[in-house]
């Protein structure tokens, strides 16, 4: 589930690609342009039983919505994310056999590796 | 009665030279004290809170200026955003410097959002940087 701060067709089409689960938007998984992040986090995340991919690293952070509390944030850590980034992140990501470890957990991309914050004192560091 | 005399005075001679050697101490430290090149300020730490208080107080004051942009706490956690849309203006001018034109932005978030809403958008950021940046009126030079 792309958050709207993300919504962008070169960054749907390549993510399409990645995986073989099909990509949607917040608006195409039924929640509208201006929906709270409380909702989008708890509820969206578990009922639709989907990742949440985001931009938004100022607000949606893993003290506010802490690991194993819903299904799954993975936030682009990136003052101003490109398709090209995002994909290659993703796809590093996806590639680096850590992917199945985001569900329900609070995952960190940046260009380096992942941090995936589990109920765990200690994260999971990913490089790629 | 004259060893007395003498121990009384190498009492005094030994009193007064670690008094001098106190007096040189003293002033050996305050010279490192006002020395201005061997003085390493520690400032007080800044009250980070209080400071974005008042950016958030100025971020609210300006969206009764444009209508177009609202801060919900809900949404981004009261961040400046378009009004009704999970857009921040900090998501604005990112993509503006991806893309490079307000028409792109349009045309990827349309229906939802307007030219006039990516513009509004534009000009809060830039009224906020000069509300934010104002100098003290006494730092302004006159004429």
């Amino acid at each position: 589930m792309v958050d709207y701060n993300l919504v962008d067709p070169d960054i749907l089409a390549c993510l399409d690609k990645l995986t073989a689960l099909k990509v949607k938007t917040i608006i195409e998984c039924g929640y509208s342009q201006d929906t709270k992040d409380e909702v989008l986090v708890n509820k969206g995340t578990v009922e639709q039983k989907r990742l949440l991919l985001t931009g938004d690293k100022k607000t949606i952070t893993k003290r506010k919505f802490k690991p194993c509390e819903h299904g799954g944030v993975i936030v682009i850590k990136d003052p101003r994310p490109t398709a090209d980034k995002v994909c290659a992140w993703m796809k590093a990501f996806v590639q680096s056999g850590q992917r199945a470890l985001a569900i329900g957990h609070f995952t960190h991309l940046r260009a380096d590796g992942a941090t995936i914050y589990t109920h765990l004192k200690d994260p999971v560091k990913v490089k790629f | 009665m004259k060893k007395e005399t003498k121990s009384s005075i190498d009492e005094y001679r030994k009193a007064t030279y670690l008094f001098k050697n106190f007096q040189l101490l003293n002033r050996k430290l305050k010279e490192r004290r006002d020395a201005p090149q061997n003085v390493f300020v520690i400032e007080r730490p800044v009250n980070r809170k209080l400071i974005k208080e008042q950016f958030r107080a100025i971020a609210a004051k300006l969206c009764n200026e444009h209508h177009e942009i609202s801060t919900d706490p809900g949404i981004f956690g009261g961040m400046p955003h378009i009004r009704n849309v999970r857009l921040s203006v900090g998501d604005i001018l990112a993509k503006l410097y991806v893309y490079g034109s307000t028409q792109k932005i349009v045309d990827i978030y349309s229906p939802h959002v307007s030219e006039e809403q990516v513009k509004a958008a534009i000009a809060y950021a830039q009224d906020f940087l000069e509300m934010a940046c104002d100098p003290d009126e006494s730092s302004e030079v006159d004429g």
